[in-house]
């Protein structure tokens, strides 16, 4: 299966292989490989299917164990009374301050600061997208809670940062530490929030701290792995001549390391206020207000204009932030040493930008309580898009769903239940010597193809094997579509420069609108079960197979292309002999990222009806903890094989297009 | 290079500290606020003033959980002079923060869904107090649209269900009938209850109310056939026809059997008696809400108006007031309660 996953023909059929020359000779290995697996599948499917159940260890009473543990000492225990709880009521006490001073600067006054810092960092336009931007949520008829969500956001960043870099900077610098940390990070993104909310609602009680750490946990990641590349990257040329003059390590860091590294240091800002929007609507579910709660409450009643309404605020939220710190670390490369920016003909000082922005912020704070005199965006303004959405999907729903419950049918037919018949058919230790093949293939090494085998057994182990071979067909399938669609896309827009403008902020939205706003509509159109929750995964996965597969091909040298054509290529030629072919590292990156993104989105299959290990993790909430976190230990289990296994098939192959590029 | 980089910090500081000054030198502008949030008490003489004392109310996400916290939101404040905060929380977070004060009550629990809280937290003496009854009283079971029911007669009871699985096929059930499941944090039987009863239905959780509603809205424009686990009260009466499917009444069997052999259960659901729950230290801290909120007890119409009102996007606190105005005989008892204990 992960053969099939990987390995698409297209891969077979590449020029200048490294590995031997195309021709019978290949072929008539290929058909070996396909014919043995075809053998081992048939003999498996006679053997005894699954994983034997007393091998089964009970991991879940254990974390079940802690909870009763937390239940009957949280009100006299030391560690609750002088640690968690003053730290609870400091982080919440100093959360409510900041919310209560953002209001007091009224709706105008703050949008007004946040345009003018972000045009005074970021260049005028980003401080008209700003503008905009904040305004439009305004007019959603959501400004106190987009204030509320944007406090949390910019704490939970500040702290993220404070450890991740840091942290990033040692694992950097001690390659040792970088691979102790590896696997904590994957826990981090690919546990879902879900599983692990119920030991921290125990631990720091509902509200802004539990949402505060559960957003931290997931927006860590970004900034330590970031920050870590960045210092990796920085030559060893520019250390070594910093060394010969003689630099102590510190100055080395401050001087050389740093600076070289802060690009990369800034796209983990970047990445890490992006997840933290991630997290708004889980925030929701242990007491956080915000636009995760506006989203939680339309759909809970069924009100999918509503929810619309508040994950469009969450997208702008997330595309302004995005815009702004890009432009922001971008524009500072572009600055250094070039002249001051200029104002027609006038050349401006950065510190007069500066004091223009400080004192036109200052003044639109008095004019917003003195002039205007609201503190919260009038209600009468506000526009509801919740009726015509709604009227938009009751219709879709009526006229779209015959179609669309034809598709569920045979994705179900032809895809799922054959997919999972074969999975659960054969005996474990056959998908994870699979696994360990797969490994072995793309890295012939052998501590790989060992991971592999014993993360897939590990699913077994702790119990959770007929679950989650159920999600991982899931997985396959949404991946397989994602892969399908993302190609032909990713190469349309690489070749139309107004493709690529149309598709940037639908592909943002995908990315960025919680999946919780378009549950009701997926439903609506697929029914309930799996199914929806593949399309829900496929929207939100699509994004980096396309952008992946965009930039591949766009980075494909302009002289190869038009060497091509004057032999006399036609277009369809040099896509598919030269530029895919070269595009080939960052389409497999793209597939990785693809897969990553599938499996953080399990979750939501459970909440439609796709059962597997999301659905575990979500009846946990509720029923047993333990289980819901051990289930969120198989997501991760199979997160790090896949993972691994696609992380490779890129590198190994990312020597080919030097080769490619000579034929 | 690096100077640079400081220096933008610093200004960047500095923006943000001056800005923060001058906002924070203010207090909140008037009448900008969200209106008149705390009501306060009035000037009514009788009312005491609590003010100081605030009281946090868990708010489910369900309409008739918004009913109950705001009806005793603006009676707490109105007739006992209490602050009231409202806090919109998910079920499974509610008896932690119970338990360690940070909700003082929660007027709306399924005793469906929580035996085992009620164990841990209330029999053992975790934290929470039992707050009784509240007066309305739930009901699961399996249902139907209306329509299918008017069509056929026959499918309003398990027996008539026999032989007619086909019509409730999906994809995902393949050749079983399919029974539609919610939310996980609710207990269902349904499985079991097929099997014994000889039903060939096939049970797919749909995870999520939010994707069962979805579906049923699905179902219900198309006039299409759908079996599916719910109860009432809930909303979506309101807007959908319902019919609840007769099964076997409860035995002592399969009141035994819930406990101790979920596989063997074979009866229909029992009531759930909705109950309040308390943080064990509100009694000490505001002895008159305690008394209250022991006291408030209403019927499922009295939550079903308010509900109503509120699904149909009136404001709660609004809603609530209007009933409180309307039904000064069902809440006085309650109010008086307070005043004695205080």
């Amino acid at each position: 299966m992960q053969e099939r996953l990987g390995g698409s023909p297209r891969a077979a059929a590449l020029p200048g292989r490294p590995v031997a020359a195309p021709g019978q000779h290949a072929w008539a290995r290929r058909a070996a490989w396909v014919l043995g697996l075809g053998a081992a599948v048939a003999l498996g499917l006679r053997l005894a299917g699954g994983f034997p159940e007393r091998w089964v260890v009970d991991l879940a009473r254990s974390f079940n164990a802690f909870q009763d543990w937390v239940i009957t000492n949280q009100r006299t225990h030391p560690v609750f009374r002088y640690g968690l709880v003053p730290l609870k009521d400091l982080v919440n006490g100093s959360f409510d301050a900041i919310v209560r001073l953002l209001s007091r600067m009224t709706w105008f006054g703050l949008i007004a600061t946040l345009s003018l810092i972000s045009g005074a960092a970021a260049g005028w336009r980003k401080g008209v997208l700003a503008a905009v931007g904040f305004g439009s949520m305004a007019l959603l008829g959501l400004w106190p809670e987009s204030v509320e969500t944007l406090a949390l956001m910019v704490m939970a960043v500040v702290a993220a940062l404070a450890v991740g870099i840091p942290l990033g900077i040692v694992a950097g610098r001690r390659p040792v530490v970088d691979r102790l940390l590896r696997p904590v990070l994957d826990g981090m993104q690919t546990i879902p929030a879900f599983s692990y909310l119920v030991p921290l609602v125990l631990l720091f009680s509902i509200g802004t701290t539990t949402a505060l750490i559960a957003t931290i946990v997931f927006a860590l990641p970004p900034a330590i792995r970031l920050t870590s590349l960045g210092v990796r990257l920085v030559s060893r040329g520019a250390i070594e001549v910093a060394e010969s003059f003689g630099s102590t390590r510190r100055q080395l860091l401050w001087k050389v390391q740093l600076p070289l590294a802060k690009p990369h240091i800034m796209l983990g800002v970047n990445q890490t206020i992006m997840m933290a929007l991630g997290m708004v609507v889980i925030a929701a579910s242990v007491g956080f207000r915000g636009l995760g709660r506006v989203v939680y409450n339309a759909l809970q009643r069924r009100d999918v204009g509503e929810a619309l309404a508040g994950g469009i605020a969450i997208v702008v939220l997330a595309v302004v932030l995005d815009r702004v710190t890009m432009g922001w670390s971008e524009r500072d490369r572009r600055q250094r040493g070039v002249g001051s920016p200029r104002l027609g003909r006038w050349t401006l000082s950065r510190r007069a930008v500066w004091a223009a922005a400080v004192a036109g912020a200052v003044l639109a704070v008095v004019v917003g309580r003195e002039v205007l005199r609201q503190q919260d965006f009038p209600t009468t303004w506000a526009l509801s898009i919740s009726e015509p959405v709604n009227r938009a999907v009751a219709w879709l729903t009526l006229h779209v769903s015959d179609v669309t419950e034809a598709m569920t049918g045979s994705m179900i037919r032809f895809g799922l239940d054959p997919l999972r018949d074969l999975l659960l058919g054969v005996p474990w230790w056959m998908v994870a010597g699979g696994a360990a093949l797969a490994a072995w293939k793309v890295s012939r090494r052998p501590g790989l193809p060992i991971l592999a085998f014993t993360c897939v057994a590990g699913v077994g182990l702790v119990g959770m094997w007929e679950i989650s071979m159920d999600t991982l067909s899931q997985v396959v399938v949404a991946v397989a579509s994602s892969v399908v669609l993302a190609i032909p896309i990713g190469v349309w827009s690489a070749w139309d420069d107004r493709v690529r403008r149309a598709l940037r902020p639908i592909l943002d939205a995908m990315q960025t609108m919680p999946q919780f706003v378009y549950l009701v509509p997926v439903v609506a159109l697929f029914g309930v079960g799996r199914v929806p929750g593949v399309i829900a995964a496929l929207v939100y996965a699509l994004p980096p197979g396309i952008r992946l597969t965009d930039t591949g091909i766009r980075q494909v040298p302009r002289e190869t292309v038009e060497a091509a054509l004057a032999f006399g290529s036609t277009r369809w030629q040099v896509l598919t002999k030269v530029q895919l072919p070269l595009a080939r590292p960052s389409i497999l990156l793209g597939v990785n990222q693809t897969v990553m993104m599938v499996l953080s989105v399990v979750i939501i299959a459970g909440l439609v009806g796709g059962g597997g290990l999301g659905y575990e993790v979500i009846q946990g909430l509720s029923h047993d903890p333990g289980r819901g976190m051990v289930a969120g230990i198989c997501i991760l289990l199979l997160a790090i094989v896949i993972d691994r296994i696609t992380q490779m098939m890129g590198r190994v192959r990312g020597a080919a297009p030097a080769a490619g590029a000579s034929v | 290079m690096r100077e640079v980089r400081l220096g933008r910090w610093i200004r960047l500081g500095l923006l943000v500290a001056l800005v923060a000054l001058v906002a924070a030198a203010c207090s909140d502008v008037e009448g900008g606020s969200s209106g008149g949030g705390a009501t306060g008490p009035t000037a009514d003489t009788q009312v005491p003033d609590n003010r100081d004392v605030t009281i946090t109310i868990a708010v489910s996400p369900w309409d008739g959980s918004a009913a109950n916290a705001n009806v005793a939101k603006v009676l707490l404040e109105d007739e006992l002079g209490y602050t009231v905060e409202l806090v919109e929380i998910d079920e499974f977070a509610q008896f932690p923060a119970l338990a360690n004060g940070d909700l003082d009550a929660t007027l709306e629990v399924w005793p469906s869904g929580h035996g085992k809280d009620y164990k841990k937290y209330i029999e053992s003496g975790n934290g929470v107090v039992d707050g009784g009854e509240l007066g309305v009283v739930g009901q699961i079971g399996w249902w139907v649209p209306t329509y299918l029911v008017e069509e056929n007669p026959d499918l309003a009871t398990w027996e008539g269900l026999k032989g007619n699985e086909d019509l409730f096929r999906t994809a995902e059930s393949g050749d079983a009938g399919q029974i539609l499941d919610g939310d996980p944090s609710y207990v269902t039987f349904d499985q079991a209850i097929a099997d014994n009863l000889g039903l060939n239905f096939k049970v797919v959780y749909a995870g999520s109310e939010a994707a069962e509603l979805a579906a049923l809205d699905a179902a219900y424009q198309k006039q299409e056939p759908i079996l599916f686990y719910f109860w009432t009260p809930h909303w979506a009466h309101a807007q959908y026809d319902l019919t609840m499917i007769e099964l076997p009444e409860v035995t002592p069997e399969c009141e035994d059997a819930a406990v101790n052999d979920p596989d063997a259960y074979a009866c229909g659901y029992p009531e759930d008696v909705l109950y309040k729950a308390f943080h064990e230290g509100l009694q000490e801290k505001a002895p008159a809400a305690f008394a209250f909120l022991s006291a408030m007890r209403y019927t499922n119409e009295d939550q079903n108006s308010i509900a109503l009102e509120i699904h149909n996007g009136t404001d709660p606190v609004e809603a609530a007031r209007a009933w409180v105005e309307a039904n000064q005989d069902v809440w006085q008892p309650w109010v008086d309660a307070g005043l004695a204990a205080s």
